[in-house]
């Protein structure tokens, strides 16, 4: 995965979100921590093309999503999973999983169908896969919206901080389920405020501080970093 | 079936007061003479269903034309929705009836009462079922757009594959409630001299002298009429719902 941002800045009304991003980055797994309001989450929307940046430019893989209309052919290629799942409650688990390669991908209702089946089946789903999203619970949901996203073989999965509105056991699910992702070699971009996770599967981490970067390294330099407002940050999430 | 049976309980409860209420006040029926005019009945029982129907099939289809101005990016467009939901929804739809048939109509040279009625009824309901549609397009979260968008849909594919269909079982329960008003609001339909239910009965009123007699059977009318549009929209209703 390639992310070239230059200079990006941001704003909602009056107040500056992000201030002047500029990150490269040429690996796999990019994590990106700080503290809450710190941008994190704005970051991503613009990596997935839902937010215009300010000013600045941004390239994912080579595509460029400074300026233009909706870059669908961009959104082809990624997969986004959201904080609270966004699953369409009128379908069922398996027509949510199958409707980006029926209704984007054109591939026959069949064949989607038998994809999104032997998905299931991996992941332990399977006796799920007719039910609508509202019986699920937030851990199957999380899975089947991961599963929604990565059936189309995305280049690079956008991670917003998924687990943040499961209970610990289902956070494990989930996480378990990021991890098998990371050794497929899947490229990834994840807001997370899981540690252990982080430091475990990020080939770089970058932490942002009220909408700028403050530190891009590897997880350890991170971790072990003097910086005050990193110390702190960790001295609370590992509380 | 417990329902039912409460139900039906009420319902004798209801006729038996009713008995006994006319009984009280010595009223003294006569639905002999009524039977005589039972065509009239007929006749503008059928002439208010068919009415009722076109001012409906018309009104959501003005709802959406309208359903769009308010939605457009031009303000123009933007004003002019919103000005036609707030003169129609503000106005008593006697006065709108009266002006649009007598006026309106007139200095275009549209004579046709029963045409004139049928726009004037889905204008007035229209107002109302737009307003409807746009709350249950609002009512939508905005995240079902951005999870969408980001597949790779476009805006169109998103509104009916994921947007629509979501608002369509929201917005059922308060359309009933506009359907079953228009049903009944077209018994105003008789100022501007449209033989429909309620001037047919107000005629055989005025033969018969017999006024009760006259409006209790407009009253089971209307009923037969609306009864069973609640119950099919509260079917559609258990269909859509999300549950397995």
């Amino acid at each position: 995965m390639k992310l070239e941002l230059q200079n990006v800045s941001f704003d909602i009304g009056q107040e500056r979100i992000l201030n002047n991003i500029s990150i490269t980055f040429n690996q796999k797994v990019l994590t990106l921590i700080g503290p809450s309001g710190s941008g994190k989450s704005t970051l991503l929307r613009l990596l997935v093309s839902l937010e215009k940046p300010f000013s600045g430019s941004i390239e994912v893989n080579g595509e460029n999503l400074t300026h233009g209309k909706d870059p669908i052919n961009y959104r082809k290629k990624i997969g986004v999973i959201f904080q609270a799942f966004n699953l369409f409650p009128h379908l069922s688990a398996l027509e949510n999983i199958i409707l980006p390669l029926t209704k984007i991908h054109g591939i026959n209702k069949e064949e989607a169908t038998e994809r999104a089946q032997s998905l299931l089946k991996r992941f332990n789903l399977l006796n799920h896969q007719f039910k609508k999203p509202m019986s699920l619970s937030g851990g199957q949901k999380q899975r089947m919206a991961i599963m929604r996203a990565i059936i189309t073989k995305p280049e690079v999965l956008f991670l917003d901080e998924p687990t943040s509105a499961l209970d610990p056991e289902m956070t494990g699910e989930v996480l378990e389920l990021i991890q098998e992702l990371k050794r497929e070699n899947m490229g990834m971009v994840f807001v997370t405020h899981e540690m252990r996770i982080a430091k475990k599967i990020s080939d770089e981490i970058l932490f942002l501080n009220r909408g700028e970067v403050l530190k891009q390294a590897k997880p350890i330099e991170v971790f072990e970093s003097s910086d005050p407002i990193i110390t702190q940050f960790m001295k609370r999430v590992y509380l | 079936m417990k329902k039912t049976f409460y139900f039906l309980l009420i319902f004798s409860f209801f006729i038996g007061i009713s008995f006994w209420s006319f009984q009280e006040i010595g009223y003294e029926w006569n639905w002999v003479s009524i039977y005589e005019y039972r065509t009239k009945f007929l006749e503008g029982f059928k002439t208010t269903i068919w009415i009722s129907i076109s001012a409906l099939i018309l009104s959501v289809f003005i709802a959406l034309v309208n359903a769009l101005l308010l939605g457009s990016q031009s303000s123009f467009l933007n004003a002019l929705g919103t000005f036609y939901v707030e003169l129609v929804r503000g106005t008593p739809l006697l006065v709108q009836l009266l002006l649009i048939f007598y006026v309106f109509a007139q200095s275009f040279g549209i004579n046709n009462r029963y045409l004139v009625g049928i726009y004037s009824l889905a204008l007035f309901s229209g107002a109302y079922v737009s307003e409807i549609f746009r709350a249950g397009l609002e009512s939508i979260p905005k995240a079902q757009w951005d999870a969408a968008r980001v597949m790779g849909l476009t805006d169109g594919t998103i509104l009916r594959l994921i947007i629509l269909p979501q608002a369509f079982r929201v917005v059922l329960p308060p359309l009933a409630g506009q359907f079953i008003s228009l049903i009944k609001d077209s018994s105003l339909l008789s100022v501007i001299a449209i033989s429909e239910l309620t001037l047919n009965a107000q005629e055989v009123n005025s033969y018969t002298y017999s006024t009760l007699e006259s409006y209790i059977p407009l009253a089971i009318l209307y009923l037969l009429l609306t009864l069973p549009l609640s119950q099919v929209i509260k079917v559609l209703e258990k269909k859509m719902k999300y549950e397995t």
